[in-house]
């Protein structure tokens, strides 16, 4: 795997982690005994879901860019050996 | 050119620079708690494992942004291998790490064989450990115990490896073979600075001025010594820190000075490159992961003997510690480029914003709010750095 493709990889891992985060939020909203509020809950719920998602798409973007980068080396190897 | 200067350093410990002003910002929220001695224990008590793990991380991450996913899950296991081999079986202490030594390095064998020689991508390899490991440890300690824990506290001679003090004294009591510990490191410190630069300019190379070398040894040496005698306070020297410090300093020579060391780099900065040059790029990308399991069963060792018992939950989101520590200490997530001092920097500001937010009794969710920002500003600045470096 190119390094084009672990940091791909681990930019989806922090993605997903991001969005590990807003579920756990979400699973805990019935927790009476915390100090914070509902709407703010809601926030960073939202917030970390949705930059979660973005930085696996922005991930998945960069592995589609390496692996076209892969693929055009092969080819200039071929070209230049012919 | 002086105010060149200042910008290039300014740039340069940036990370040292935010670690100093969030450590002061809870400082003052605090009221001067996180300046206290038992939290410089507990500060390195908490986070000997993102430092052992960070280590191992580290150099998987400089083969070119690899990583491992697995180890968390493997802490759980190979904790509850341990209360397996130590409480039920009965197995002498000496014996039990051995064995959990062994399974370690037998993961990272099979591990490494499957990254390096086999082509699976890593993260697939480890996330497979990730999903299976945690679940095997949770069905062995359920078998072997009516809670689902085991304890440890029996075990005073595995206890006494891992955690405790060295020369223990009462808190509240001057512990002084841990303050002069400190003023023979401090000192260690100030003379490794001037031989590094001395050596340098013997070969020609570029090397910091006097007052700079002056400087950056004052404050290391400063450092340690503050740090030394809050421990001196507390009771003496955690066992902990030995562990911590002696692989930091381990890999801290082994990726300054030694060949293998520099493979890791060159192959993370370019593989075919370091193909082409004669590294043997198959077998760092093997030592990466059997050394990360190694690395795993030590910070095992330290994780349950603080808590005096093996149970299901631990090694949550270690891996996620470990990885966050190396991102915030600048190891590029393409590869190629960190450092251990980095590293060691991205840990304790983890650890001092966890502890800071405790000390404070901020609300849970609060807390996981701002882990997850800490993260995003690392990676944040991780696409910043790359796009400015092209």
């Amino acid at each position: 795997m190119t390094s084009g493709k672990n940091r791909s990889t681990l930019f989806g891992v922090v993605g997903g982690y991001l969005i590990y985060l807003a579920y756990g939020l979400f699973r805990d909203r019935a927790d009476t005994d915390t100090t914070m509020s509902p709407g703010m809950r809601a926030l960073f719920i939202a917030l970390f879901a949705v930059i979660g998602l973005a930085l696996i798409v922005y991930a998945v973007i960069l592995w589609k860019r390496a692996s076209d980068e892969e693929k055009n080396g092969a080819q200039d190897d071929e070209n230049s050996m012919k | 050119m002086e105010n060149k200067s200042i910008a290039a350093v300014l740039k340069k410990n940036a990370m040292l620079i935010v670690l100093v002003l969030v450590y002061l910002f809870f400082l003052i929220l605090t009221k001067g708690g996180i300046f206290s001695p038992s939290s410089f224990t507990e500060l390195i008590n908490q986070n000997a494992y993102v430092y052992i793990l960070g280590a191992g991380m580290l150099m998987c991450m400089l083969t070119g942004g690899n990583i491992d996913l697995s180890c968390g899950a493997f802490v759980c296991l190979l904790g509850a291998f341990g209360g397996v081999f130590m409480v039920v079986q009965g197995i002498s202490t000496g014996l039990s790490i051995l064995l959990l030594l062994l399974i370690g390095i037998g993961y990272g064998v099979i591990l490494g064989f499957l990254i390096a020689y086999v082509h699976i991508p890593p993260w697939i390899a480890t996330l497979a450990g990730y999903l299976a490991f945690r679940g095997l440890g949770t069905a062995i300690l359920s078998s072997n115990s009516m809670t689902g824990s085991l304890s440890l506290a029996t075990k005073p001679d595995f206890l006494g490896i891992f955690y405790g003090r060295i020369l223990p004294t009462e808190k509240g009591v001057f512990n002084w073979p841990c303050f002069l510990f400190g003023l023979l490191a401090a000192a260690i410190v100030v003379l490794v600075v001037f031989m590094t630069r001395k050596n340098r300019l013997a070969k020609g190379y570029e090397a910091d001025t006097v007052k700079a070398a002056a400087i950056k040894s004052g404050i290391g040496g400063a450092v340690i010594i503050l740090v030394m005698t809050q421990l001196a306070l507390d009771g003496g020297i955690p066992i902990t820190l030995l562990w911590v410090a002696g692989i930091i300093l381990i890999y801290s020579f082994i990726t300054s000075k030694t060949t293998v060391g520099r493979h890791f780099y060159v192959v993370g900065g370019n593989m075919e490159a370091a193909r082409l040059s004669g590294v043997n790029t198959r077998r760092i990308m093997f030592l990466a992961y059997l050394n990360m399991a190694v690395l795993t069963s030590i910070a095992t060792f330290t994780v349950i003997a603080r808590s005096q018992s093996a149970y299901a939950d631990v090694g949550k989101n270690f891996e996620m510690d470990a990885i966050s520590a190396c991102v915030v200490g600048g190891v590029s997530a393409s590869g190629g480029a960190g450092t251990v001092l980095g590293m060691v920097i991205g840990a304790t500001l983890i650890g001092v914003i966890n502890l800071g937010m405790s000390l404070i009794s901020l609300d849970a969710n609060y807390q996981r709010v701002v882990k997850g920002f800490v993260l995003l500003a690392a990676v944040v600045f991780d696409i910043v750095s790359k796009k400015r470096g092209k």
